[in-house]
């Protein structure tokens, strides 16, 4: 799987790229829009997370262009949180997703994966960790092959812990992901608490091994074993 | 009290007060010289009577024609010998059919060994009407002349005022969202141009430190993301590289702390937004949906609470607003009310056509309901109250909907009207 990350800010590109190769990418940079270019016109990617601003252009260019020469990529982009003309213009230009900044590296582990699937698997598609499988076509999650019954919000926060196996996930990216980033979460994490409490026993009644392990001061850990 | 009445109502208070206070002077005036030219025709008269008595000396040969009445009879005690003794009084007057009023100049005198009161009289009936008529040309004058300077005045003015007019006009077209750079137009009068001169300054000031606000907090906000960004991505990938349980409780304390000040710069960012205007969608809105998805959010929480929900909706008006600040609203609504909420309380969501009540159970926030509105207030035992509720206030006021916060009996409720 061949990424290409533009983003002008090093700081920001290096910490995608250390997040995203432990799940096996090959991971292309492009600080400006020139280098980005160049790069699409040459290269097949399979994704490309682009952000928005760039010093010597826009990415909203780089979406045209990729749609002019037919290439096939999923696209993400990355907007700051006022644009929001950009993220509907992007979408208009055939962005499959976007993110808004600062978002964490969780979330856009997940969204990369869930395009990967649409785009790889066109609706056939499961996944699985450890003893759990799930559809995420069907809303449907096993464990070894008994039906999980699960509310909405217990399958989206099984889905973006099966995104991330092995990853330590802040309690904060948990809050954002179930509710939206809109607003002020950060100062009770009982929501989460209260969801975790339930998909883990529910997760155990099966007789799961994999489980959700918690990081004091921190957040969770979905191991799969 | 607009400027033209509050001078003309002093200008004719003031000439009322005048002309009553002059009209009853004048009245006055004319009265007592009408009286004394009244008595010297008497006294004249009576002269003239002692005169013709002289040289007849016998006051039955006192004959002269008279126009007015008079009256001899014979006295018993000269108690007022040639005193003259002057008085108003009425006669029957058979011809009118009515008492008509007279002035009198009655007087004693010797005839021989007798004694003869004579009273002369004057009637009063034309001096009367002639103060009356006077008084009236006066009046009729005074009224006139009050209306032509009323309507004088008033155009004075206008004319005069004209100019500050204007500049009040202007100021009240005034929006510093959308300032026109028109300045205010020189005056013939000083003190208005000195006027418009500092308001031309005060707005230019304005607009200049708003601009320089707004400028400020675009940039803050665009700049802020990120570094923000770079310490919450930073924070995650060193969560994946500890081990030890004290290095992961400090990692995770960086992680919350920018968190929240990620969130507080979206918030009032969100708030800096709604006041440039930028969600300007217009949309119907279906808050029962909106109430449902919300709920739907929260189920976790409101079962882990063991919250009594009921919910009550009745036919809904149609309100138009932009969708995600619709959303933001009763998202904000909800979340507040179970957040907020004790172990075993409850939580009731009323919508209808007039407007949205949620009324929950709580703890005594202990500051005015009001300033919970405010941003950054801190309620007790509770914390950090964040900035939901303004954020869900200045929607309302965005959209002209009033807002109502009570706090009774422990219960908490928001009433949202349309």
């Amino acid at each position: 799987m061949k990424l290409l990350i533009v983003e002008d800010d090093p700081e920001i590109q290096e910490s995608i790229m250390a997040y995203l190769l432990p799940e096996g990418y090959v991971c292309e940079q492009a600080f400006d829009f020139k280098q980005a270019h160049d790069k699409i016109t040459s290269f097949l990617y399979d994704c490309i997370l682009v952000d928005i601003n760039l010093p010597d252009g826009s990415g909203l260019q780089l979406i045209q262009q990729m749609k002019l020469l037919n290439k096939p990529a999923g696209i993400i982009v990355i907007t700051a949180r006022d644009a929001i003309n950009d993220r509907v213009k992007a979408l208009e230009f055939g962005a499959d997703d976007y993110l808004v900044k600062p978002f964490n590296l969780a979330e856009l582990n997940a969204r990369i994966k869930s395009l990967m699937r649409r785009m790889l698997f066109k609706g056939n598609n499961q996944i699985t960790a450890g003893d759990i499988t799930i559809f995420p076509d069907k809303f449907q999650a096993q464990v070894n092959g008994k039906n999980l019954e699960l509310t909405k919000k217990e399958f989206e926060l099984l889905m973006f812990f099966v995104s991330n196996v092995d990853r330590v996930i802040a309690k904060e990216s948990l809050a954002g992901q179930l509710w939206g980033d809109d607003m002020d979460f950060s100062y009770s994490y009982d929501f989460v608490y209260a969801q975790i409490k339930n998909l883990r026993k529910k997760i155990k009644e099966m007789g799961a091994k994999s489980h959700i392990h918690t990081i004091y001061g921190v957040g969770y850990k979905f191991e799969s074993r | 009290m607009k400027l033209l009445t509050k001078t003309t109502l002093y200008f004719i208070t003031l000439s009322l007060l005048v002309f009553f206070i002059g009209g009853i002077g004048l009245y006055k005036i004319m009265q007592n010289l009408i009286e004394k030219e009244v008595n010297a025709e008497l006294t004249n008269r009576i002269h003239f009577i002692f005169n013709e008595f002289s040289k007849t000396d016998t006051i039955q040969n006192v004959h002269f024609i008279s126009t007015e009445p008079i009256e001899i009879k014979q006295v018993s005690t000269p108690n007022s010998l040639s005193h003259f003794q002057l008085q108003d009084t009425v006669l029957f007057n058979k011809t009118r059919n009515s008492y008509m009023p007279y002035r009198r100049l009655s007087t004693v005198i010797k005839s021989g060994s007798d004694y003869y009161r004579i009273r002369i009289y004057k009637s009063l009936i034309t001096s009367n009407f002639l103060i009356e008529k006077v008084a009236m040309v006066i009046m009729l004058m005074l009224l006139l002349y009050l209306a032509l300077t009323y309507f004088l005045n008033r155009y004075i003015l206008g004319k005069v005022w004209a100019d500050f007019f204007g500049t009040l006009k202007i100021m009240q077209d005034f929006s510093l969202e959308n300032p026109r750079q028109e300045a205010l137009s020189s005056s013939e009068v000083i003190e208005f141009n000195e006027l418009n001169h500092v308001l031309n300054k005060m707005t230019d000031k304005l607009i200049h430190d708003y601009k320089g606000v707004k400028e400020f907090t675009g940039n803050l906000f665009h700049e802020v993301q990120t570094p923000l960004s770079i310490i919450k991505n930073k924070t995650e990938l060193l969560f994946q590289e500890l081990k030890d349980e004290k290095q992961y409780k400090l990692a995770g304390s960086i992680y919350s702390a920018t968190t929240r000040l990620t969130d507080i710069v979206r918030s009032l960012g969100l708030l800096a937004r709604i006041d440039k205007n930028q969600f300007s969608r217009k949309e119907p809105i279906d808050f029962s949906r909106l109430i449902t998805n919300s709920l739907d959010n929260y189920q976790a929480m409101i079962e882990s609470k063991k919250l009594e929900l009921e919910k009550q909706i009745q036919p809904q008006p149609t309100i138009v607003m932009d969708p995600s600040l619709a959303e933001i609203l009763v998202n904000n609504l909800i979340k507040n009310a179970v957040r907020h909420n004790i172990e075993g309380g409850f939580l009731h969501i009323l919508l209808d056509e007039k407007g949205l009540e949620i009324s929950n159970s709580g703890n005594n926030p202990n500051v005015p309901t009001e300033e919970l509105f405010q941003q950054f207030t801190q309620a007790s035992g509770e914390g950090f109250m964040g900035i939901g509720l303004a954020i869900v206030k200045k929607i309302a006021t965005h959209y002209h909907f009033k807002i109502t916060y009570d706090y009774i009996e422990s219960v908490h409720r928001i009433h949202l009207y349309f």
